[in-house]
């Protein structure tokens, strides 16, 4: 999509490729287009090679040589070709459920114009996982793909529930009332978990599960069941990028602009429902992911989301990916879930976000 | 809370094992029990008695008669020595549908059918239902008792909480240590020696178990890319070790620098895990043979050759792995012809 990125069409602003930035002018240091291609190129071949680094590395230390043979003259049967092969579903799965999180969280940034806006701290992956647990528990939903169906409804229920809670008093829904709100639905939601699965002890090792997100021991089953919904979530957020830019100049102005606003966002919320849902359904909550790469993409391309967005999907498969390989390497002989390792990344992050007064409002 | 880099996970994992194992899914307690179950009091010389345990040191001025019991097994102790407890808690997990746990019932009516009150600690420990019951000890020293459960339980009465790890307090210390908080030291000591010989005269009628090398391992089945293994500093652990099989050597080299009574290893060093035998704590048949299939998992040698004891009943599986002087000879029987026979499969 670099190449063929459409340069002011319709109704996109009037003035060429760049949209207006937020209000300090930051916008006018947007790098060129050339860069940011050449940029995009440079995190895609960040992706393969951590894709492979994932691949190589793992509890058990395999050769090199070793670990090619094993994609390339495969054994079955040699435990340290099983080893290497036992890797791949897990970086399939993490670049999936990085990329998927990482848009959504650009998604959502624009969306509600929220800097800290995640699906991990807006309660959007809390709500999947209650939805889920309450299909196990209550109705006996164990195949996985049911589990996408539960998880959808979930997550755009706690979307919605947080963004209404939120709405109350004066300013509207504002960044910090929002991460509010996400934090008091989350508790709730997993209150719920816990008191569905204490009367439940059989559904406790699933808990495990969707207490702490993991793309470890997933069948590739399990990708293939939620590969669909992340497809379409994942084109629908690529194609929203004019509309969050037009979104970004403030309602009235992007209705000014021809935007349909209320159908833009209802557009871009499926795309969040959709990505957050399937990304839980099959690694579990994971945080932080959407809220530390849209930034970090931000920083990168300047405030145009047809660029954050890619970047953000590219960053978060990279972010995803490299938890799960660090996990891995700091528990050896065990192993860290991929969504304890994102916390202690991008914990520190959003507590720097929060305290920067610059970042309050997009 | 632990030191050791198995953080959340591991935690989980424990919270499914074992908590789960005793505080879930309580939804009713049975207070049936006669509140005024009352012990004979031992050896009213050997008091006052000062007991150290890790959160502290407590002294008891008389023979106690009537006796609380928080956490599971202590009330088994107290019981094996011929004392019921006034109250004591409403066991989840492998109990029956009153609360008891069958070798807990069997001693009781050898007693003369006497019952204490049962508590529910689904939500923590009941300071109020205790204070009521009137205890003038409480007895925790297979637990996992915390600071302030211990500051708030000894308000009620002097308390005793474990001797060095939480959870960590095997079946002969908790034998030792009730014995002394109740002036029964002698009748302990005799109870010991009664319940070693039962487990001798078991492990001889199978000598092939004596010196296999043994791994107490956890599976999930719904992460098979690691495993739980249980250190030689567990009680279940030592249990088995008490039946004459040692730890593998792989396990022992695992555990060192764990000061934790387990930790994970990645199914991708599954071949690592030495044992003749493996002790297999899983959902059902059907996962066992999910994990034999398992590419990975199925390299664990043990599991690979059958010589495995699937551990899947929670009733045998509580009585195995917070073994207490009423549970031990319980479980003696049913356990040994089990070993024997993944001893028969080792390769």
């Amino acid at each position: 999509m670099t190449s063929t990125l459409p340069t002011g069409q319709p109704v996109a602003t009037p003035r060429g490729t760049r949209p207006a930035g937020p209000r300090d002018g930051r916008a006018t240091h947007a790098p060129r287009r050339g860069v940011l291609v050449l940029g995009l190129v440079a995190c895609l071949s960040v992706v393969v090679l951590v894709a492979l680094v994932s691949v190589a590395v793992g509890a058990r230390q395999v050769p090199l040589a070793e670990a090619w043979a094993a994609l390339t003259a495969y054994v079955p049967g040699d435990i340290a070709h099983e080893a290497v092969r036992s890797r791949i579903p897990r970086t399939l799965l993490g670049l999936l459920v990085g990329a998927a999180l990482g848009l959504a969280g650009a998604l959502m940034q624009g969306l509600t114009r929220n800097p800290i806006a995640d699906p991990g701290i807006l309660g959007v992956n809390a709500g999947a996982s209650m939805f889920v647990v309450l299909g196990i528990v209550v109705l006996g939903v164990t195949s996985p793909a049911a589990h996408v169906w539960f998880a959808f409804a979930g997550a755009a229920i706690a979307a919605v529930a947080v963004y209404w809670v939120a709405s109350f008093g004066r300013g509207g829904p504002t960044p910090v009332k929002l991460a509010l709100a996400g934090a008091c639905i989350t508790a709730a939601l997993t209150s719920v978990i816990t008191a569905l699965l204490i009367m439940n002890t059989r559904a406790w090792d699933t808990f495990r599960f969707w207490q702490v997100g993991s793309v470890a021991g997933r069948s590739l089953d399990i990708i293939g069941t939620v590969l669909p919904y992340l497809v379409v979530g994942m084109v629908v957020a690529l194609v929203s990028g004019r509309v969050l830019n037009a979104l970004s100049l403030g309602d009235d102005l992007a209705r000014g602009l021809g935007q349909h606003v209320g159908l833009a966002r209802g557009l871009a919320a499926v795309g969040v429902v959709l990505l957050c849902g399937g990304a839980t359904a099959a690694a579990g909550p994971v945080a932080f992911v959407g809220l530390t790469v849209p930034h970090v993409a931000r920083a990168i391309t300047g405030p145009d989301y047809r660029w954050i967005l890619p970047y953000s999907g590219l960053l978060g498969a990279v972010l995803v990916v490299v938890a799960d390989v660090l996990g891995r390497i700091v528990a050896h002989p065990g192993q860290l879930q991929v969504g304890i390792v994102t916390a202690f990344i991008g914990a520190p992050v959003f507590i720097a976000l929060v305290r920067r007064r610059k970042l309050a409002e997009l | 809370m632990t030191t050791s880099k198995t953080t959340t996970r591991a935690v989980a994992t424990i919270a499914g094992s074992l908590l789960a194992l005793g505080a879930l899914a309580a939804c009713s307690t049975d207070t049936t029990g006669s509140s005024d179950a009352t012990s004979a009091a031992g050896d009213t010389s050997a008091f006052p008695v000062t007991i150290e345990h890790a959160l502290g040191e407590t002294v008891i001025e008389e023979a106690p008669t009537s006796v609380a019991t928080v956490s599971w097994a202590n009330q088994d102790a107290a019981i094996a020595l011929g004392v019921v407890p006034v109250t004591m808690p409403f066991s989840t997990y492998g109990g029956d549908e009153n609360g008891y746990l069958p070798w807990t019932l069997e001693a009781l009516e050898t007693l003369g059918d006497e019952r204490p009150a049962l508590y529910s600690d689904v939500d923590g420990v009941p300071y109020d239902e205790l204070e009521l019951a009137g205890p003038d000890i409480i007895l925790g020293t297979y637990s996992g008792m915390t600071e302030d459960e211990y500051s708030q339980l000894s308000k009620i009465a002097p308390t005793i909480a474990y001797p060095e790890a939480a959870w960590g307090t095997d079946w002969i210390q908790q034998l030792d240590v009730t014995g002394r908080a109740l002036g029964l030291e002698d009748e302990a000591a005799a109870l010991k020696t009664e319940i070693e010989d039962g487990i001798a005269t078991a492990v001889e009628s199978a000598p092939e178990i004596e010196g296999k090398t043994f791994a107490y391992l956890s599976f999930s089945s719904t992460d098979p890319s690691v495993v739980t293994y249980y250190t030689p500093a567990d009680s279940r652990v030592e249990f088995v070790e008490s039946l004459g099989l040692e730890s593998a050597p792989s396990i022992v080299e695992l555990a060192e620098g764990n000061d934790y009574f387990y930790g994970e290893i990645s199914a991708e060093l599954a071949d690592t895990i030495d044992a003749d035998i493996v002790f297999a704590y899983v959902d059902n048949a059907e996962h066992l043979a999910a994990v034999q299939a398992d590419p990975l998992l199925g390299a664990i040698p043990a599991i690979a050759s059958g010589a495995v004891v699937m551990l899947d009943d929670p009733t045998f599986i509580l009585s195995t792995s917070a073994p207490s002087p009423l549970s031990i000879p319980w479980a003696v029987d049913q356990y040994v012809p089990l070993i024997q026979e993944a001893a028969n499969n080792v390769e």
